[in-house]
């Protein structure tokens, strides 16, 4: 995809063109996916600032970007965050926030090394089957709620879940082997 | 990557924005940038180049004033802060030593900052900022050190 590697090549040195255009094309995106972590406990303002907040944060540490992956894991792995302190910040009840605590044992943002934690993970998705590298990436890239997945991919929730705890598993152990030890 | 699963858009149902939403969104964006790139800078001398670009900022405080054998016993004053450090994008809490003293009629302030060799690729060990003047305001301005862009005399640091 030769244009988006473009954009985030001009992004990532910092050209405000290129800022208003990622913003232009990838704002829905970015509200899609923070509205998925969200889980329904953010109003659309709220959905509105986290998602400023994601391009903000993008913006801040785009040193951080590799034109070659695009940009949108990037975007997943902030959105997830964005949305976690949003959460914080609005203080709801813990059992709310259930499915994204548990996405938060597998946070790529945390790396230093992100762009070669996103590199190594791909990889690792080589490793799992197309059904399991599927569950993994609807859940922790896209936010989307397992029984949604399930629905989507016409399985059972139950299955989805215990799918999706063995791929973690899997892939956390193949990133660990490799030097990512705090994914 | 990721076998193309991030251009296969038809697996995420992306939903519509207005285009007023759009704006607005873009324009709070515009708004947070260009309110944290206005913060004044500020030339300091990194004392120790160090190969990561940081930012940092202060939380809480603590104090004392003792006196510098180094200097033969002319009082500094110097007092540990932890700070909230951005270091490679990544947020973190580290603990610093700030020092002021007086050199050649100037006061000079020092930042200290201390980090193991497993948090920044084997670069650990610690890096000092240092500026006359008026010094360093971490808690107001925060600061990024960039050595990346070539200044181990005179760096830049802006708010954050």
């Amino acid at each position: 995809m030769k244009n988006e590697k473009e954009l985030v090549s001009a992004f990532k040195k910092g050209d405000p063109a290129a800022l208003e255009k990622v913003m232009t094309e990838f704002t829905p995106y970015v509200c899609t996916v923070v509205r998925n972590f969200s889980r329904g406990m953010l109003t659309e303002d709220d959905i509105d600032e986290t998602t400023a907040d994601v391009f903000i944060r993008l913006w801040q540490s785009r040193q951080r970007l590799d034109p070659k992956c695009g940009i949108k894991p990037y975007i997943s792995a902030v959105a997830r965050n964005a949305v976690k302190n949003r959460f914080r910040a609005l203080r709801p009840p813990a059992e709310d926030i259930e499915d994204i605590e548990a996405a938060d044992d597998f946070d790529l943002e945390k790396s230093v090394e992100l762009t070669e934690a996103l590199k190594c993970l791909d990889k690792g998705l080589k490793t799992v089957s197309a059904e399991e590298r599927e569950i993994f990436m609807r859940f922790y890239f896209y936010g989307e709620k397992t029984s949604d997945i399930a629905l989507v991919m016409d399985i059972k929730d139950g299955t989805v879940r215990s799918k999706l705890t063995r791929t973690r598993e899997k892939l956390k152990n193949y990133l660990k082997e490799r030097g990512f030890e705090n994914v | 990557m990721f076998d193309g699963f991030f251009e296969n858009t038809e697996l995420l149902n992306t939903s519509e924005l207005s285009s007023d939403r759009t704006d607005r969104i873009k324009a709070a964006v515009l708004k947070e940038i260009k309110e944290s790139e206005d913060k004044p800078m500020k030339k300091i001398n990194i004392v120790k180049p160090f190969v990561i670009a940081a930012a940092v900022a202060a939380l809480g405080a603590g104090s004392l004033v003792s006196a510098n054998a180094a200097t033969d016993g002319e009082l500094f004053q110097s007092f540990t802060k932890m700070f909230k450090v951005t270091v490679n994008g990544e947020e973190r809490e580290v603990e610093g030593e700030c020092r002021t003293y007086e050199e050649d009629g100037q006061t000079v302030y020092e930042y200290e900052f201390k980090f193991d060799g497993d948090d920044v690729e084997g670069n650990g060990g610690s890096f000092i900022i240092a500026a006359e003047g008026d010094g360093l305001d971490l808690d107001e301005y925060g600061v990024s050190v960039d050595t990346e862009s070539g200044a181990d005399d005179g760096g830049e640091y802006q708010g954050l």
